[in-house]
This record gives structure tokens, C-alpha cells and sequence, in this order.
């Protein structure tokens, strides 16, 4: 099957890695001797990993990878649209989301060539491959590897809203501390709270207003899936933001009556756009 | 009732005070920002003495958030779910973590002319317009929170601000809703409040 989302990111570092590995084993191998293979195959379906960069990250990687995840949402917007299970007030909400990542995208890589680094105008791909792809394949599903259409298109498409609105909230939270430049905190700010305020939107959409406006966890008390499997979305999850991964639950029950469940994270080492990432849409 | 996207009700309460308005606009999507300052220094984690000056300021304007919703909850606002009781909650308990940043710099009063000013709004059992008024309320410390960043040199005294402001951000949208304003999205996601200036208080 065609990846969702075909690779638009190589760096110069990923190529020599890839030379300097194989230059390596065969050396020792030769220095081993004997016939045997060099590594044990892998077991199971763990996805390949993918080594943490050995770059330190500067205020400009984080305005980059800023714009990477700007921009991530806009594509995940625009595929969300053409699946075409929204409608009326919930496609005019992700609409206003979609347009203004797009202008976050723009603020951010400003910020980043005010910075000192160059703008980044691709989507950012560690997410589109690992988090947004798999996602929409809940939604769209995928015969040939036996993924199901989802059972509730609409609800998923919000579902998946709120989990990255969340998540790029709380990637502003945490790039507000990470920061050197005083000043960019300033900057930042307003990029995250309007990620927030979507968030919070979508969970008023989700919902049932007022049960949807604050957490019972926010009063000490418990939030637990519904008989769906489907934990409630609260506009106010929490007293403070949190910067923790959130499990994404989506998708059409599977033979065990479980749904796809994928644990989101913030921004890391990993999916950074550091300064010899190159864009190729 | 004003529509809180327009100008705001508490800007125009504070125009007249001796505080005065931050000269700077926080930054809103899309618009062109200013060149940050170079900065080469790893900034430090505690909170300087300048810092606390500043956090102490801004959780005496906690205070003052949690009591304006105290008045409308005794006011009979809010319908009885729970939502009034849930904002004001939350001041309190960012109050209390401000305390515990700023240690035995932390007074124990109100921010009085803040109270005093939006009180009015505060002060009754309608709960559309009460929202209403918390809504400019919130938009107005969201803005004044992200200005207050660029303030704070100590690195944990921003996290915990950025933490706050972020869900600040949040009850916005709820009161929003509240307010009758639920399918305005740009009541929902445009804050143009300015940020109000907050005076260093001395410990």
C-alpha cells in the first residue's frame, strides 16, 4: 500500500548514517570471520526505530518544528474534509481550525528567520508517518492490511481534532519554557492557547454542554470511558495544561471489541526540525 | 449584550487607572511579530527577585478572579452546574501554586482595584451576561499571562505561567458558550484583549 503521507523530509545526516552503518558492519563482520549472519531478525510488528538525532535543539529547531506541526494539522484537516463526514457547524469549525494553523504556520516561520534558522514549510513527516497517518486509516480504513472503515466517521474526524489541538497546545506550553529568547515566550503564547481554545471548542462539539465544559478530574474525581469505550472530552480537562501524551481512541470496534488506541506525544529529539532538515514537497 | 470579540469591557474599565495599559499588543495569529532579542545565556530556573515582584502581582489578580466569580455564584449565576464553581476553582488553585513559586513573598490580599473594577459585571444572577463579563476577564489575564513571559527571566516561574494561561485560554471558549456565543468562532478564538499591567509587589 502507497504511505499516506510519501517522505518529504532527507538530510545530509540521515544519508551519511546510513553509509557510515553499512561501512560499519561490514567491518565488523570481516573482523568476526565466519559465515554466521550479523544480527538476529526482529520479531513481532514493532515499528523500525528511529535513533534520536545527536543535535542539541535551538530556538530555532523549536520554531521549525513548530511550523512542521502547524502544518501537519492542515493536512490532517484537508484529508479529514475530503473523507466527508463532517458537515454544517462541525466543517465550518474544522474549516476556521485548518485556516488558522495555516496563519500559525506563517507566525512561526517568521519567528524562525527572525531567529536566525530557515523557515520549514513541510509538514512535519515523524507525525504525518507515526501518529496522522495511522490515524486516518481508522477513519478511512484500509483493505490491505485489513484495517475497517470507521463505524462514526464524523465522531472520529473530532476525536482526532481534539487529540492534536491538544497536543500542539501543549507543545507551545512546553517550547514557552524551552526557549532561550525571553521574548519568544511572548510570541509562542498566543500560538498555543489558540491550539487550546480549538481544543476546547471541538469538546463542546463532541459533547453535551454543560456537561462538556470541565473535567471531573479538575474536582478530584474520576472520567471513565462510556459504554462505547469512548472517554468524555472535556473543554477544561485539567486545572493546569498538560503536557503529558493523551491516548487517542478511535476507529470501528475490532473482533475483541476493542478500539485502535494510540498514545500522543509532544514534540521530541526525534521528530525536532533541526537546522539540516531540508523541505521537498 | 456587547459581543466580546469587540472591544473589551474590562480594557475600557482599567483605561482611567493609574496602572496604566501595557504599550504592546499581544501577538495574535498571522500578524508580523518583532525580532526576539539575541539571547546567548541558558536562562535560570528560579524565580528572581525581580520575578517574584511580578508572580506575586499576578496572584494577587488570581484572588481577585476567584472572589468576581464568588460574587456571581452568591449572586445566583451560573444555573447550578457546577461551571462558576469550576473557574473559580481553578484561581484559587493558581493562586496557590504562585504562592508556593514565590514562597514568603506571597501576600495574602486581593488585587482590590482589579475586584472593584469588573465587580459590577460579576454581581448577578444573569448568567449570560455574567459570562460575558468573565469572558473579558479571561481574555484580558490570557494576554496579560503572555506578556508577563517576556518579563520573567526564571524559566519555572514561565512554565508555570504558561500553564495557567493555557487553560485560561480554555475557560474562555466555556464562557463563550455560556454567553450565547457557542457558533461565533470568532468569539471563540480571537482574543484581541490588551494586557493589563501588572505592578511588581514588594515582600
Amino acid at each position: 500500500m502507497t504511505p499516506p503521507f510519501p517522505d518529504a523530509v532527507v538530510t545530509r545526516r540521515s544519508l551519511l548514517k546510513v553509509g557510515g552503518a553499512t561501512v560499519s558492519m561490514a567491518a565488523l563482520v570481516a573482523a568476526c570471520g565466519g559465515d554466521d549472519a550479523a544480527a538476529p531478525g526482529r520479531v513481532g510488528n514493532a515499528p523500525v526505530e528511529s535513533p534520536a538525532p545527536d543535535e542539541e535543539a535551538d530556538d530555532g529547531t523549536y520554531l521549525r518544528t513548530a511550523a512542521s506541526m502547524e502544518l501537519a494539522l492542515v493536512q490532517l484537516y484537508a484529508r479529514l474534509t475530503e473523507l466527508g463526514g463532517l458537515a454544517g457547524a462541525q466543517q465550518a469549525l474544522v474549516d476556521r481550525m485548518a485556516s488558522d494553523h495555516e496563519a500559525n504556520a506563517a507566525t512561526a516561520n517568521e519567528l524562525a528567520t527572525a531567529a536566525g534558522a530557515s523557515a520549514f514549510d513541510c509538514a512535519n513527516q515523524w507525525y504525518l508517518d507515526r501518529y496522522i497517518g495511522p490515524a486516518l486509516e481508522r477513519v478511512a480504513g484500509n483493505a490491505d492490511a485489513d484495517i475497517p472503515e470507521s463505524d462514526d466517521i464524523a465522531r472520529d474526524s473530532l476525536r482526532i481534532a481534539s487529540t492534536f489541538e491538544t497536543t500542539v497546545a501543549a507543545m507551545y506550553q512546553q517550547m514557552i519554557e524551552q526557549v532561550r529568547s525571553q521574548e519568544l515566550r511572548v510570541e509562542l503564547a498566543p500560538l498555543g492557547a489558540l491550539a487550546a481554545r480549538h481544543a476546547a471548542a471541538v469538546a463542546i462539539t463532541v459533547g453535551e454542554a454543560p456537561g462538556s465544559y470541565v473535567s471531573p478530574a479538575t474536582s478530584g474525581g474520576d472520567v471513565t470511558p462510556d459504554e462505547s469505550g469512548f472517554t468524555p472530552l472535556y473543554a477544561i480537562p485539567t486545572t493546569f495544561g498538560a503536557v503529558s501524551a493523551q491516548d487517542m481512541v478511535i476507529g470501528a470496534r475490532n473482533d475483541a471489541g476493542l478500539r485502535f488506541t494510540l498514545p500522543v506525544d509532544t514534540p521530541a529529539a526525534n521528530s525536532y526540525i533541526f537546522d539540516n532538515a531540508v523541505c521537498a514537497p | 449584550m456587547e459581543n466580546p470579540s469587540r472591544r473589551r469591557v474590562l480594557a475600557a474599565g482599567l483605561a482611567g487607572t493609574a496602572l496604566g495599559l501595557v504599550d504592546r499588543r499581544v501577538a495574535s495569529a498571522g500578524s508580523t511579530p518583532p525580532s526576539p532579542a539575541p539571547v546567548t545565556a541558558e536562562p535560570e530556573a528560579q524565580p528572581t527577585a525581580e520575578d517574584a515582584g511580578l508572580l506575586a502581582a499576578a496572584r494577587e489578580a488570581e484572588l481577585a478572579s476567584r472572589d468576581l466569580y464568588q460574587l456571581a455564584i452568591d449572586a445566583g449565576a451560573g444555573g447550578g452546574d457546577g461551571t462558576m464553581e469550576a473557574l473559580r476553582d481553578d484561581h484559587a488553585a493558581y493562586a496557590d501554586v504562585l504562592s508556593g513559586l514565590i514562597g514568603r513573598d506571597a501576600t495574602q490580599s486581593r488585587d482590590e482595584e482589579l475586584f472593584e473594577s469588573l465587580s459590577a459585571g460579576f454581581d448577578s444572577d444573569d448568567t449570560a451576561g455574567v459570562a460575558a463579563a468573565a469572558y473579558d476577564m479571561e481574555s484580558t489575564l490570557v494576554a496579560t499571562h503572555s506578556a508577563l513571559l517576556g518579563q520573567l527571566k526564571g524559566r519555572n516561574g514561565a512554565k508555570t505561567i504558561a500553564s495557567i494561561l493555557m487553560v485560561e485560554a480554555r475557560h474562555c471558549v466555556v464562557l463563550a458558550d455560556v454567553a450565547g456565543l457557542g457558533d461565533d468562532l470568532d468569539a471563540l478564538f480571537v482574543n484581541d484583549a490588551e494586557p493589563r499591567a501588572l505592578t511588581p509587589v514588594e515582600g
